[in-house]
């Protein structure tokens, strides 16, 4: 059985969706995800769609599922990766996936969170002590 | 002429990556393979999920040798649609309910018809023209 | 019929019309055997007539159509009337160099003695198909070039829609719009319909398609350059914009885009 992997950055929950997802997967998915909401209190969740090539009904409905019930569970949810080819065909299958955030990429749906990327440390290299003393 | 017999999930994305794979050896489009592949998939998942036993052919096809095609065709004996009207119209199937997605697979394809009998099964043939 | 000014011809003249008009003649009993064709025939197709008398008609198909032809030919005599051939279809027939012409035919047919004779007229379309197909690309060309996409701002996108907007036009819009949104991450685009030519329900829709479409992908699609005209055709249409932003100048569009910018 595949591993469902979600990754964790501070608030944030981040979530791959497989290729080839089927229907125990997707089960599998949505349980994992909300097992990690709850243990993490995460507020906010995005899903990556970049791997599917092709979305029909069933993953429009898993999609929409697992983001209605993170929603429900007190969570932003935002999906990420929709390609010019999914965003046609989900169109022109008839789901219209109204009450799903997207954003054009991370940056986007971390800006979309009110989250932004801050540099705090200077990153030190390990040969700079040893070749360049003077150098911090 | 591929024929491929649709008994478990995994059987859908094999269908549909065959779809996929016919059409890029004929030249479609990126567009028109995908529009091609998610019909195949949503057709292919009716056969699955209503039917005990049924199949896709997938056919490369040609219009006077010069238009170039691929026709699919799904054949199953579940239990038969009753109203094929109501079944065409949209509503019936949305991300909600589960509905059999046929309208959404008309419109991806080019040509759509379907025949059904209740209590012998149901035959949907498509075609994507490249 | 008159003959009154046909009598006045002499045979010799009325057969070198039926030989030389430019327009190829066959004339087949009504089993297909052809019995007579005119110059104009042989010369476009490279056969002498001798070739060609005597043969069914079927010889100058190419072979993969010969056997749907000869079911045609007989269903066409049991109700034959004047008409063009392969309505829809293309037509190829057979030269005497084995290739392949592009023809338009049409069929007539003449009581001759109690016997039915058909009268196949046919042309060469050659240059005429090449002609429209170098009208098709031409016309591509000009659907390319007539909706490009602008960049106004960083990731904001202005895409000017003159003229007319129809379901051919409307798909590649489409497809241009967002391959670009997503190549160049253009978080707003700006559709600008001052130089759009009417708006019906049909273009509405499409509209309406290509800012779902943008929303989809996480973008924000804005509405600039609506007209009174088009603001009263919309509403009288009963169109429903949901929370659709549009505007009437490309200027507020543009400084409610960055606004979004910012406050996102």
């Amino acid at each position: 059985m595949k591993y469902i992997q979600v990754l964790k950055l501070g608030p944030i929950l981040f979530l791959t969706i497989p290729e080839n997802l089927n229907d125990a997967l997707a089960q599998s998915l949505e349980e994992a995800l909300l097992e990690q909401q709850a243990l993490t209190k995460a507020d906010a969740i995005v899903i990556d769609i970049s791997s599917l090539e092709i979305i029909d009904s069933f993953m429009a409905r898993v999609i929409s599922e697992t983001a209605n019930a993170s929603s429900l569970m007190d969570a932003k949810v935002i999906i990420v990766g929709m390609s010019p080819v999914a965003t046609i065909t989900l169109l022109e299958l008839g789901m219209r996936m109204e009450h799903i955030e997207t954003a054009l990429d991370l940056e986007a749906a971390l800006d979309k969170l009110g989250y932004a990327l801050v540099k705090t440390k200077k990153t030190i290299h390990p040969l700079d002590s040893l070749t360049e003393p003077n150098k911090k | 002429m591929i024929s491929i017999n649709i008994v478990d999930e995994d059987d859908i994305i094999y269908a549909r990556s065959e779809a996929r794979r016919v059409a890029e050896e004929k030249g479609f489009s990126l567009m028109n393979k995908t529009r091609l592949a998610t019909a195949v998939s949503e057709l292919a998942r009716n056969i699955y999920r209503y039917a005990d036993d049924g199949m896709v052919q997938i056919e490369p096809i040609s219009e006077d040798g010069v238009k170039v095609g691929i026709r699919c065709r799904f054949i199953d004996n579940g239990p038969g649609i009753k109203d094929i009207h109501q079944v065409m119209t949209d509503g019936f199937s949305t991300e909600k309910s589960l509905g059999y997605g046929l309208p959404g697979a008309k419109r991806l394809s080019d040509e759509f018809s379907i025949s059904s009998e209740v209590g012998k099964g149901t035959s949907i043939e498509i075609i994507k023209w490249k | 019929m008159n003959h009154s000014t046909l009598a006045t011809f002499s045979n010799d003249f009325l057969y070198s019309i039926y030989e030389q008009v430019p327009v190829g003649i066959i004339i087949t009993n009504d089993n297909g055997v052809i019995e007579d064709t005119n110059k104009f025939l042989c010369v476009t197709m490279g056969y002498e007539k001798s070739e060609l008398i005597g043969q069914n008609v079927e010889f100058l198909i190419p072979e993969r159509f010969r056997h749907a032809h000869i079911k045609l030919r007989n269903d066409y005599l049991k109700q034959p009337t004047n008409r063009k051939m392969g309505q829809n279809k293309e037509l190829y027939a057979i030269a005497k160099n084995g290739s392949e012409v592009p023809i338009q035919a049409n069929l007539t047919t003449i009581n001759e003695n109690a016997s039915l004779k058909v009268i196949i007229t046919l042309n060469d379309i050659s240059i005429k198909k090449e002609d429209d197909k170098k009208l098709k690309a031409l016309n591509n060309e000009l659907v390319e070039i007539s909706t490009p996409i602008l960049e106004a701002w960083d990731r904001i996108a202005i895409i000017p829609i003159i003229g007319t907007l129809d379901t051919e036009r409307a798909r590649l819009l489409m497809e241009n719009t967002l391959t670009q949104m997503q190549k160049e991450r253009y978080l707003v685009t700006i559709l600008d319909i001052t130089g759009l030519a009417a708006i019906d329900t049909s273009v509405a829709h499409h509209l309406l398609k290509l800012t779902e479409a943008i929303r989809l992908m996480g973008g924000l699609a804005i509405i600039t350059g609506v007209s009174p005209e088009i603001a009263k055709t919309i509403v009288r249409l009963g169109v429903n914009l949901g929370d659709l932003k549009t505007s009437s100048t490309l200027s507020r569009g543009i400084k409610y885009a960055i606004a979004s910018l910012e406050n996102n």
